[in-house]
C-alpha cells in the first residue's frame, strides 16, 4: 500500500511537473509544437497559424501565416490587378534561419513595390527546407496553383534534381508508360498512420516535440558524437554526410529530367540557380540555360568573393550555413536587376487588371 | 569538458563510483589524476601551466613559512605573487596592454605589433592562480600552516568541480577537507544531487535557452532590430546569472558527493534592494578574495571617506579587468565603482540594509521599486560586459534610443517574461527557504523524487538536441 502510494504521488509529481515545464518551454520560446500538418492532397504542409521557433546559423521566430506559409498571409484568391510571385526552393527559399524581413522574399517584394507603385506585388513564399525539385514540382501542382501566381520562381541547385524521396508523407513522382505521373498513396503507409498517432499529442505539446527531435538524434548516426564528443570517431560524423550528400549521377535523374524540361516550356516559370558554381552541361540544355527565364546567381556570388565577401558566414553564431544577411541583399538586388526585363517582356502581366496569367502555359 | 555535456556525464559516471571503491589514503592521488584528465580534454597543454603554478606555490608556501626573517618571508610572498600575476599577465592582459599602447603610439609612427603573442587563454586560469595567491598569502599572514603533501595541494589547486569556474575556494577552508580526505555522508549525497540537478536544469533550461538568443544578437547588432536588441540585454541579465549560479551549483553539488563543502557563489543578487547588497550577493567568492586581499589591505573604510571612495574605484576597476583584457570590463568596473561610491555617499554612514524582512504592504511595495531599480541599474552594466567594444556598446544604445518596433514583439515580450518569471520564483524560493537544495525541504520523498527526475528528463533531452554552450565564466 505505502509503495503504491509512493509511486502515485511520484506519477502525479511528475505530471504536475510536466504542466508547468510545458508552460515554460512555450512561452520561453525555447521549443515549438509540431507546426506541420499533412494535408490528403498536398502531403505534409505547414500547419496553418502555427509558430516556429528555429536557431540555426541565425534565429527564426514567428508564425506560419493562416494559409500555411511564411510571410503575408495572400489569399489564394488574387486581388484583382495584383502581380502575384510564387517563390518555390529549398530551405534556403523558406528562410527559417533568420528574420522574414531581412529574407530576400521580403526585400524583394519591397523594392518590386517601390518600382511598380501602380500595381499591387505579392511575393508568396512556398520554400520548403528539405525539398528537392521533385518535391517542388509536386507542391505546385497541388498547393500553389490554388494562389493564381503570375509568375512561379524556382530557387534550386544542382543537386535539387537528384530524387531524395526523405519524406514518406509527401507525394513523389515516377516515371511510367513514357510519362510523368504523381504517387499519391503517402496516407496508406504505417508512416501516415504514425504520424496520425502521434499528430494529435505533438501539435499540443512543445515538450514532447522535443523529446521526440531527440528521440530521433539518439536514433541516429548523430548519437555517438552527441554522447562522445571529440572521441566519437571522425568517420561516425562525417559517414552521415557522406551517405545523405553523396552526389550521384545527375544525368540518370529521368524524373528531374523531365520535370525541368517542362518548367523550362513554361512562361511563367522562371528557373534561378542558388548555387556559385555552374550547372552540368546535360542539365544546362534541359533547363534552356540560354532561355531569358533563367536567372544565374553564380557570377554575384563570384563577384562576392572576390570582393572578400564571406556569403555564407555568419558572424553572430561563427558558422557557416545559408546566405546571411548581406547576401539576402545582395541577391534581392540581383534578382530583381534580372527580373525587371523579364517583366518588361511580359507586359501583360504588368497591366492586365485581371491578374490572370495570359500565357498559355506548358502541358503538364 | 563542460558540465553540460554528455561527455561529462560519462566522465562522472565513471569517476564517481570508483571514487567510493578507492581506499581511502589514495583517494586524493586519485581525485588528483581525475582532475587532470578533466582539464586536460580541453587541452593537455594547459597541464603543463597548471602544474608549475602548483609546484612553485606548494614549495614557495613552505619556504615562507620555515623563513626566519620577515624580509625573506616577504620575499617567499612576493615571489609567489609575481609569478601567479606574471602568468596571468601574460595569457590574458600581456596583448591587451601592447594593443593599448599601440593605439597611443602609432599616430606617433610608432609600431609595436611585433610583440603581439598568438596565445591561447588557458581555461580557468583567472580561478586558480587567485585560489593559489590566497594560499600564499594565508600563509605569510599565518592564518594557514602549509600542507607538505603535494598531492593534498596539488588537489587544492585542481580540484575539478571548482578548478575552471570556481567558486574560488579560501585555502583554509578547502585544504584541511582535502587533507582529512572526507566521505561523503548521505545527506551530503542526498544535498549533491538535489544541487546538481537544480543547477542543470538553472544552467541549461535557463542559461542556454535564454544564451542561443543573446549570441546571435550580440554576435551581428546590425541585423536586428532595437526590440530584439532590449530582449537580448534582459535575457543577457538572465543567461549570466543562470549559468554562473547553476555552475556553481553543480560545482557544489559535485563536491559534496565527494565529501567537500565548498561555499556558495551567489545569494540571490537579483532580489537585491540596492547595488551595495547586490555585490555581497554577485559572484561571492571573488568579492571575498578582493575584498581580503586588496580592499582591506589598501584601507578599506578605515581611513576617511574620500580614502573610501577610492578604494572602492579601485577594487572594482580591478573586478571589472579581472573579468577580461578590454577597456569594455574597466568601463564595466568604473560604472559599478561609480555606483557603490554614490551609494555609500547617499547612506551618509547608516548601514547597508540586510535580508528583506516583511513590515507591511508600504514597505513591500518600496523594496519591489528598490529591486526593479537595482536592476536596471545593473542591466546598464551588462552593456559594456557583453559588447565586444566600446564602438558595439555605443551602437547597441543608440539603436535603443532611436527605437524601431518589431514584427516579433509580443514573441519577445513573452520570452522575456518566461524567462524573468522562472528565474525569480527559483530566487524567491533560495530566499524564502533560505537554502540551495530547497527541494530537499520538501516533506513527502515521493515529491521530491518526481521533481527532481523531471528536471533531469528535460535537461537530458535539451542537451541531447542542441549544442551546449560554453559557461561565460570559462573565458575568463
Amino acid at each position: 500500500m505505502k509503495y503504491v502510494k509512493f509511486v502515485s504521488i511520484f506519477i502525479l509529481t511528475v505530471a504536475a511537473m510536466m504542466v508547468l515545464l510545458e508552460a515554460y518551454i512555450r512561452w520561453g520560446r525555447i521549443e515549438s509544437t509540431l507546426n506541420t500538418d499533412v494535408d490528403p492532397t498536398i502531403g505534409r504542409v505547414r500547419k496553418a497559424n502555427a509558430q516556429y521557433i528555429y536557431y540555426n546559423e541565425g534565429v527564426s521566430i514567428g508564425k506560419f501565416n493562416e494559409y500555411g506559409y511564411i510571410g503575408p498571409a495572400y489569399h489564394p484568391q488574387k486581388p484583382s490587378g495584383a502581380l502575384r510571385i510564387a517563390l518555390l526552393g529549398d530551405s534556403y527559399t523558406e528562410g527559417l534561419y533568420m528574420a522574414e524581413e531581412q529574407h530576400f522574399r521580403s526585400l524583394l517584394e519591397e523594392k518590386l513595390q517601390r518600382n511598380y507603385p501602380e500595381k499591387e506585388i505579392q511575393l508568396l513564399n512556398f520554400g520548403r527546407s528539405g525539398f528537392d525539385l521533385s518535391d517542388m514540382y509536386a507542391y505546385e501542382k497541388n498547393f500553389v496553383v490554388q494562389f493564381h501566381p503570375d509568375l512561379v520562381l524556382y530557387v534550386i541547385n544542382p543537386f535539387d534534381f537528384i530524387q531524395r524521396n526523405t519524406d514518406p508523407l509527401v507525394p513523389y513522382w515516377y516515371v511510367e508508360d513514357d510519362s510523368l505521373k504523381l504517387n499519391m498513396n503517402f496516407t496508406q503507409g504505417q508512416a501516415h498512420r504514425t504520424y496520425q498517432m502521434m499528430k494529435g499529442v505533438l501539435q499540443q505539446s512543445a515538450l514532447l516535440q522535443m523529446t521526440k527531435n531527440a528521440y530521433n538524434l539518439a536514433k541516429s548516426e548523430q548519437a555517438s558524437s552527441i554522447i562522445l564528443d571529440k572521441l566519437a570517431s571522425k568517420e561516425d560524423e562525417l559517414s552521415h554526410f557522406k551517405q545523405n550528400y553523396r552526389i550521384k549521377d545527375i544525368t540518370q535523374q529521368e524524373v528531374s529530367r523531365r520535370i525541368i524540361t517542362q518548367l523550362a516550356a513554361r512562361q511563367d516559370v522562371i528557373i534561378v540557380n542558388r548555387d556559385s558554381k555552374q550547372w552540368p552541361e546535360e542539365i544546362r540544355q534541359w533547363a534552356s540555360i540560354d532561355s531569358a527565364r533563367f536567372i544565374d546567381l553564380g557570377p554575384l556570388f563570384a563577384q562576392l568573393h572576390e570582393t572578400g565577401h564571406d556569403t555564407h558566414y555568419w558572424k553572430s553564431t561563427n558558422q557557416t550555413g545559408h546566405w546571411n544577411v548581406k547576401t539576402q541583399q545582395h541577391v534581392t538586388t540581383y534578382l530583381l536587376s534580372k527580373l525587371q526585363p523579364i517583366l518588361q517582356q511580359n507586359q501583360r502581366v504588368l497591366t492586365d487588371r485581371g491578374g490572370v496569367i495570359t500565357k498559355a502555359r506548358a502541358s503538364r | 569538458m563542460l558540465f553540460n555535456s554528455y561527455i561529462f556525464l560519462l566522465f562522472a559516471g565513471i569517476v564517481l563510483p570508483i571514487f567510493f571503491a578507492v581506499p581511502r589514503r589514495y583517494r586524493n592521488h586519485y581525485l588528483l589524476l581525475v582532475s587532470y584528465l578533466f582539464y586536460g580534454y580541453w587541452d593537455w597543454r594547459f597541464c603543463g601551466l597548471l602544474a608549475f603554478s602548483t609546484v612553485s606555490d606548494f614549495f614557495l608556501g613552505q619556504w615562507l613559512h620555515d623563513a626566519k626573517t620577515d624580509r625573506r618571508r616577504k620575499n617567499f610572498l612576493w615571489t609567489s605573487i609575481a609569478i601567479n600575476i606574471g602568468v596571468l599577465f601574460s595569457f590574458k592582459y600581456f596583448n591587451f596592454f601592447i594593443d593599448s599602447f599601440q593605439e597611443i603610439i602609432t599616430p606617433l609612427g610608432g609600431n609595436l605589433d611585433f610583440l603581439h603573442l598568438s596565445i591561447i587563454l588557458p581555461v580557468g586560469i583567472s580561478f586558480y592562480t587567485f585560489q593559489t595567491m590566497s594560499y600564499t598569502i594565508d600563509v605569510y599572514r599565518r592564518n594557514l600552516t602549509p600542507t607538505r603533501s603535494i598531492i593534498d595541494f596539488g588537489l587544492f589547486v585542481a580540484f575539478f568541480p571548482q578548478l575552471v569556474a570556481g567558486p574560488i575556494e579560501k585555502a583554509k577552508n578547502l585544504l584541511p577537507q582535502i587533507i582529512n580526505k572526507p566521505t561523503p555522508t548521505k545527506l551530503q549525497i542526498r544535498e549533491g544531487i538535489t544541487l546538481i540537478g537544480i543547477g542543470f536544469f538553472k544552467k541549461v533550461m535557463i542559461g542556454d535557452t535564454t544564451g542561443r538568443f543573446v549570441d546571435r544578437v550580440f554576435g551581428e547588432m546590425e541585423a536586428f532590430g532595437s526590440g530584439e536588441l532590449l530582449t537580448a540585454l534582459v535575457l543577457f541579465s538572465i543567461q549570466i546569472y543562470a549559468d554562473f549560479s547553476g555552475y556553481s551549483s553543480i560545482a557544489r553539488g559535485l563536491a559534496k558527493l565527494l565529501g567537500i563543502e565548498l561555499i556558495r557563489n551567489f545569494e540571490q543578487p537579483y532580489l537585491s534592494a540596492s547595488i551595495s547588497e547586490f555585490w555581497r550577493r554577485w559572484h561571492i567568492s571573488l568579492g571575498a578574495w578582493i575584498k581580503d586581499y586588496i580592499y582591506i589591505p589598501l584601507g578599506g573604510n578605515r581611513k576617511g571617506e574620500l580614502r573610501t571612495y577610492v578604494n572602492l574605484m579601485i577594487t572594482m576597476v580591478l573586478i571589472g579587468l579581472w573579468h577580461g583584457a578590454s577597456w569594455t570590463f574597466v568601463v564595466y568596473g568604473l560604472l559599478n565603482g561609480i555606483y557603490l561610491v554614490v551609494h555609500r555617499y547617499v547612506l551618509n554612514g547608516s548601514k547597508i540594509a540586510g535580508r528583506y524582512a516583511y513590515k507591511g504592504v508600504k514597505s513591500f511595495l518600496f523594496f519591489i521599486v528598490s529591486v526593479v531599480f537595482t536592476n536596471i541599474l545593473v542591466m546598464i552594466t551588462r552593456i559594456f560586459f557583453r559588447s565586444p567594444t566600446f564602438a558595439d556598446a555605443a551602437y547597441f544604445v543608440e539603436r535603443i534610443v532611436q527605437w524601431e518596433s518589431s514584427p516579433i514583439a509580443s514573441d519577445l515580450v513573452m520570452m522575456s517574461i518566461a524567462f524573468a518569471v522562472m528565474t525569480f520564483a527559483l530566487d524567491a524560493i533560495e530566499y524564502y527557504t533560505q537554502r540551495h537544495d530547497y527541494i530537499l525541504q520538501i516533506k513527502h520523498r515521493a515529491v521530491r523524487y518526481g521533481i527532481l527526475t523531471s528536471l533531469f528528463f528535460v535537461v537530458l533531452v535539451y542537451m541531447f538536441q542542441y549544442e551546449p554552450l560554453p559557461f561565460i565564466y570559462f573565458q575568463f
